[in-house]
This record gives structure tokens, C-alpha cells and sequence, in this order.
């Protein structure tokens, strides 16, 4: 099956208007048949590992799938294990932003049956879809603040987020705060360390007031 | 008269050549030695013919003055010096009981003074001294332990005590008339005063008898000194660094009336203009930029990172004296950036999917392609680490990231001012959060025309696995 991404030729000059909180849009799935038929490919790839040396390309690629995307990425977080593609399992998964990555992958955030890296990678999916600025890696997670300095999570520039069917939306923000904020006592160090310092920077970036305490 | 006037206990143990006094005959009149005097020994002279008495400080109240006690024989043999070290044995107050070898009073009010002795001394007798030569003796205070008189215009109090037999002279206390009107000055300023934030403010008083207490009382931030409950300084000079506007006032005691002066305080921002965070930019593994960019975008970024460190004793100091007592701030703005650049390498080489999606050869759209040569794609690389900062390039993201940060949180951070460590972070974490959203949207000009360094344009096309 020959797939087909669309070429889109964007030169910088005009470009200007992809700023933070604002997704890339020039290929979506809904107008173009070609994603659509490269989704479809990407999410059945994903789905049965077959073929196999399409897989990193079907992770990757089904970022740009904002209809189909967000199911396959939330199935892949069900069955998440610390391998090779965790990675690029978080990268996809921050990059589409929908709710139902959303929901999958704080529930690995809080399953302590879980392999750390794969709860701390969920952390990360958790920060990025709060604010889409927040493209972080597990040391920025993990980076000691105390009440005498400020420790920002880092900002990437440009935001390239794309948005799923079902956006995430302030109430679904507050969850992963209210998700987070549990975790504060989780029996993983690491893990209540990253929980507790994403939750207080998510909380300091949106201005929200009555969560930014450093417990 | 007789009674014991209080105090701390003196016992003196005298020396005459290093060795202990003995009682004798004092020698002949043309000889004259130290007798030093230890304080906390046992007076062993029992010589009753033998005086001991401080010598007066000289008039003229400006020169400091540690007056020596001498000892001295009635029959007479002449003046023998005595060092006291540590204990005043009688020493006259002024009104108040302030510290001092002067007493500020006003002309023609009546003033009162106090003794303070060592256990023992008795039947104190007052005197003037008046600078034009007269001693009169202050007779309605003879065996008080106080005295209140209208003293004349320029002259100084003593007093005679006797203990264990001795004679004590007090220090003179020395009179000063000072006008009834209170003055103020900060800086050499009546009613108002402009200074630098963390420059020092010295505050002088005039014409008051006694201090009762100064205040400062800040604009802003809810700062009073002294805090409810506090003891006021009462000193006559007030001084320290100041960081808040605010009010200089001294309430004091002019004659038998408590009158108040106010300083208007008005402090102004030091020049944080030109300075700019210190930074670092580096370059890290592109781990999440795809291998088949689909954007300009994913073929770079930067990851822009602001943080302020407190525990840094360089960034702030404390105010211990002064009318801002207890007060920290900073010193210099605190925040430091660093920024990590991303670069996809790996489309950006050559024979990769984002290399073979390029043209081979220019078309005839009048549109300027980038080839499938290194001069297009590998070259590019150098051009977007400049673009994202490295090199700190004016056009840069970084660039226009910490200059708009240093423009809008300079300023800001300057202003920072608390009574604990925690204050000073909390402020600045509002300010660091303002500097950081002006500061992204200025990076974000880094992408518009004038500033993206693109010669050509690139194609995103793979054409299927």
C-alpha cells in the first residue's frame, strides 16, 4: 500500500502565526483523503505491530491523526511497557492533544504496577497536554525547586501541538491537577517528586492560584 | 542625707608601683605617680586623709572625654592618677536618663537629673558649673537622688558623693540649650527626600530634650518600624539603607511637651537598564523532533528556560539598622537562562527521507527550491542553531527571549523588597512569570519576515513507506 503525505511547503516567513497554544493544521486528516488513508494504515500498524518495521513510522506519523489518533495512542498507553518506543509513544502523545490520550495516560500515571519510566513518561504526556509549551523531559521533571528558587518547567518554541476530537478542555485540565496532586504520596519517590513539581507548574503557568503550593 | 544611693558595687584594690597600697605616708609633694585601680578588688587603704575623685572632662562638650580618677591627699601631697576600668562610681543623668556626657535642654524649662552610683555612695551633694567661671551649689538638692532646676544657659552639673569615707566627683554633665522648636533632617532634607533604593538615609534631630521614639511608616507593603509591639530606636541620629518609600517621623520631648517631625521618604529605582541575565545555550539531542518532518518547526527549537536561585547570597542582602530594619532585597536581577537548543540532525543529513524530499533540480514555478544537496539541507543546520540562539544572535529566538525578559522583569524585580527570603521569592516568581509570557511572545517574532533565515523552500512530500 502506498501511503501519501501531502507536501506542504511552509517557509518560515509565514509561519508566524504558530505560536503557543495554537496547533499546526495544515494537514488534517478530516479534509485530506491522503492522511486519511495514512492514518487509517498508521492506526492499524499500531493496532497489530504488523508490519513491523512500519511501526516507528505508524507511531509517529499518527500524531497527525487528530479523528483516529487519539484511541490507537490511548490503547498503546493501556499496554505501555518501558521498551524502545516509549519515547516516541510520549512525543505522539503530546503532540495530539485529545482528552482520551488524556484519560489513558493518567491512569498509567497512577498504576503502580507500572514500570517508573513508563508512569514518569505519562507524567510527561500530562504536563504537555496541560500547557502545550510544556515539552519536557524526565530530568526537567525531576528537577529539585524548593520555596527559594523558581524552576520553571522549560518552553518550547514553536508549539507544534495539533488538537484532537475531543480537545482538552479546562475541566479536563483541572482533573490531571487533581490526578496529580494524589500522586503526592505515591510509594515512587521519583514519581511523587514529578507529580507534585508538574502539578505546581502547571498550576503557576495558568495563574491558577489555589494550586500552587509546593507539597 | 546618708543613704546609700544605688548602682553597681564598687571595689577598688589600689596599686601604687605595681604593688599593693599600704597605708603610709604619701610621699613627698614634688612626686607624683599612677595609682592604678582594679575594679572588683577590696579597698585596703584605710588612709582617712586620702580623697578619690574624677577629674572633670574639659567644657567645651565636643571633645570626647574618659575622665581619670585621681587620688589625693588632704595634707596635700600632690595629685596621684587613678585608672578605673570598668565601673563608673557616680555619674549624673540627664533628663530621660539618656546615655551621654550631655544634656539637651530647653532655654528657660525646667530639667531633671539623676544619679546613678555604686552601692554605698552617700549624701550626695549638687553643683553648677557654669562656663564663666561661678560653682554654685544646687542647695534644695543636697542628699537627692535627684534635681530639677532651670540650668542656665551654658554650664555643667556635678555631683559629690562620699563612699567608704572617700570622696567621688561625678563627670561633669555638660548643659546644652538647644531651641524648643524640634527639627528633622534626612540627608540634610526638612520635608522631603529623594534617594536610591538601597542607598543609605541618615536622620538627624535637633532641638529635642528626649527622644521618645522614631517611625518609619512605608507606602506600600504594609511595613512599619518598629513592628507592633517593638521598642523604637530613641538614639539621636537613625540611619541604615533604604528600600520602600515611606515616612520618616521622630516623636520627641521638647521642654515638658511630646512633639512630632516628618520626613517625607521617596525612593527611586536604580538603574537596572543595562543589565542583562547571564545565560547559557547548548545544544541537545533532537529526541522528539520526527525523523520526517512535516513543518519548518520540526526541523528546530528551543527550549527556553528562565530560573531564579535565592540561595544565591549574591542576588540579595538584608537591612539589619535604620528606618528599613528587617527588610531584604535584591541586589541585582536574579534570573538566569538556560536554553537548550534542538536541531533535527537526522533529516538534516544527507540521503535521509527529508533529503530524498527534495527536488534534484529547479523548477520553472518561479519558486526558489531547496535541492537535494548539502549547500540546502546539512548547510541548514549552522543557520538554525544561529536561529534558535546559539551565538545569541540578534534575530535569534533567545535573543528576543532574554532581552524582552530583562526589558519587562528588570524593572519589576528591582522593586522587590521582604522580611523573609520566602517574600522575596514569592514576589519574584509573579515577576518571573510576567517576564516569561512577554518574553515568549517575543521569541516568537523569531519565525515572522525580517527574521527566519530561509533562502529556499523546503518539501515535505515522502511519498508513502
Amino acid at each position: 500500500m502506498r501511503l501519501h503525505v501531502q507536501s506542504i511547503a511552509i517557509v518560515l516567513t509565514i509561519t508566524t502565526a504558530i505560536t503557543s497554544g495554537r496547533s499546526l493544521e495544515a494537514q488534517t486528516e478530516r479534509q485530506d483523503p491522503h492522511v486519511r488513508n495514512d492514518c487509517r494504515l498508521a492506526a492499524q500498524v499500531l493496532e497489530t505491530g504488523h508490519p513491523a518495521p512500519h511501526y516507528e513510522w505508524a507511531l509517529e506519523f499518527i500524531a497527525k491523526c487528530e479523528e483516529t489518533g487519539a484511541p490507537v495512542l490511548a490503547a498503546l498507553w493501556r499496554s505501555a511497557a518501558d521498551t524502545e518506543h516509549l519515547n516516541r509513544l510520549y512525543v505522539s502523545s503530546y503532540l495530539l492533544r485529545d482528552a482520551r490520550i488524556t484519560d489513558a495516560v493518567t491512569k498509567v500515571a497512577q498504576n503502580r504496577a507500572l514500570p517508573r519510566l513508563v508512569r514518569l513518561n505519562a507524567i510527561r504526556v500530562l504536563a504537555g497536554h496541560a500547557v502545550p509549551e510544556f515539552l519536557v523531559t524526565v530530568p526537567d521533571l525531576l528537577r529539585r525547586e524548593n520555596e527559594f528558587s523558581i524552576i520553571p518547567f522549560p518552553s518550547v518554541d514553536p508549539v507544534t501541538v495539533r488538537h484532537g476530537e475531543r480537545p482538552v478542555e479546562e475541566a479536563t485540565i483541572r482533573g490531571i491537577v487533581e490526578a496529580l496532586g494524589h500522586l503526592r504520596s505515591d510509594s515512587d519517590a521519583d514519581v511523587a517528586t514529578a507529580a507534585v513539581r508538574t502539578r505546581r507548574q502547571i498550576c503557576l503557568r495558568l495563574r491558577w492560584q489555589d494550586c500552587t503550593q509546593r507539597w | 542625707m546618708g543613704a546609700g544611693i544605688g548602682g553597681s558595687a564598687l571595689r577598688v584594690h589600689l596599686l601604687v608601683d605595681g604593688a599593693e597600697w599600704a597605708p603610709r605616708v604619701l610621699p613627698d609633694s614634688s612626686l607624683e605617680w599612677i595609682v592604678p585601680v582594679r575594679a572588683g578588688a577590696r579597698i585596703e587603704a584605710q588612709r582617712t586623709s586620702l580623697n578619690i575623685f574624677k577629674q572633670s572632662c574639659p567644657y567645651d562638650p565636643s571633645e570626647p572625654c574618659t575622665p581619670p580618677l585621681y587620688a589625693y591627699d588632704l595634707r596635700p601631697v600632690g595629685l596621684a592618677g587613678v585608672h578605673v576600668e570598668g565601673v563608673v562610681p557616680l555619674q549624673v543623668l540627664p533628663p530621660g536618663a539618656a546615655a551621654g556626657d550631655t544634656a539637651l535642654v530647653a532655654p528657660g524649662r525646667e530639667a531633671t537629673f539623676t544619679i546613678q552610683a555604686v552601692d554605698g555612695m552617700t549624701a550626695p551633694v549638687w553643683y553648677f558649673f557654669a562656663w564663666e567661671g561661678s560653682l554654685t551649689r544646687l542647695r534644695d538638692c543636697s542628699g537627692q537622688m535627684s534635681c530639677t532646676i532651670i540650668p542656665p544657659k551654658r554650664g555643667s552639673v556635678i555631683v559629690y558623693g562620699k563612699w567608704n569615707g572617700y570622696t567621688f566627683e561625678s563627670e561633669y554633665l555638660h548643659i546644652k540649650t538647644v531651641p524648643a522648636q524640634l527639627q528633622l533632617k534626612c540627608n540634610g532634607a526638612q520635608d522631603s527626600v529623594r534617594i536610591t533604593r538601597a542607598d543609605e538615609l541618615t536622620c538627624n534631630v535637633s532641638g529635642a530634650t528626649d527622644i521618645t521614639g522614631w517611625e518609619f511608616s512605608a507606602d506600600t507593603y504594609g511595613y512599619h518600624n518598629p513592628a507592633a509591639g517593638g521598642t523604637p530606636f530613641t538614639g539621636i541620629e537613625w540611619k541604615g539603607r533604604v528600600v520602600l518609600s515611606g515616612t520618616v517621623t521622630v516623636n520627641a520631648r521638647v521642654g515638658g511637651a511630646v512633639e512630632s517631625k516628618s520626613v517625607r521618604v521617596s525612593v527611586e529605582a536604580r538603574d537596572w537598564g543595562g543589565m542583562t541575565m547571564p545565560r547559557s545555550i547548548s545544544e541537545e539531542p533532537a529526541l522528539h523532533l520526527p525523523p520526517r518532518p512535516d513543518s519548518l518547526h520540526h526541523l528546530g527549537d528551543i527550549h527556553h528556560l528562565m530560573v531564579v536561585e535565592f540561595q544565591h547570597m549574591e542576588n540579595w542582602a538584608a537591612i539589619f539598622t535604620g528606618p528599613n530594619a528587617n527588610l531584604a532585597y535584591l541586589v541585582k536581577p536574579p534570573a538566569e537562562y538556560e536554553a537548550t537548543v534542538h536541531v533535527n540532525r537526522a533529516a538534516l543529513s544527507r540521503d535521509s527521507d527529508f533529503w530524498n524530499a527534495q527536488y534534484t533540480r529547479q523548477r520553472s514555478s518561479g519558486i526558489v527550491d531547496c535541492l537535494q544537496r548539502e549547500a540546502d539541507i546539512t548547510d541548514f543546520i549552522p543557520v538554525i542553531l544561529q536561529h534558535e540562539g546559539v551565538g545569541f544572535d540578534p534575530k535569534s529566538h533567545a535573543y528576543l527571549y532574554v532581552t524582552t525578559a530583562d526589558r519587562v522583569g528588570n524593572p519589576r524585580y528591582e522593586r522587590v523588597v521582604g522580611s523573609t527570603l520566602q517574600e522575596l521569592a514569592d514576589q519574584a516568581t509573579a515577576v518571573h512569570a510576567m517576564a516569561h509570557d512577554s518574553a515568549v511572545a517575543a521569541s516568537a517574532r523569531a519565525d515572522s519576515s525580517g527574521y527566519a533565515p530561509t533562502w529556499c523552500r523546503f518539501h515535505f512530500n515522502y511519498g508513502g513507506r
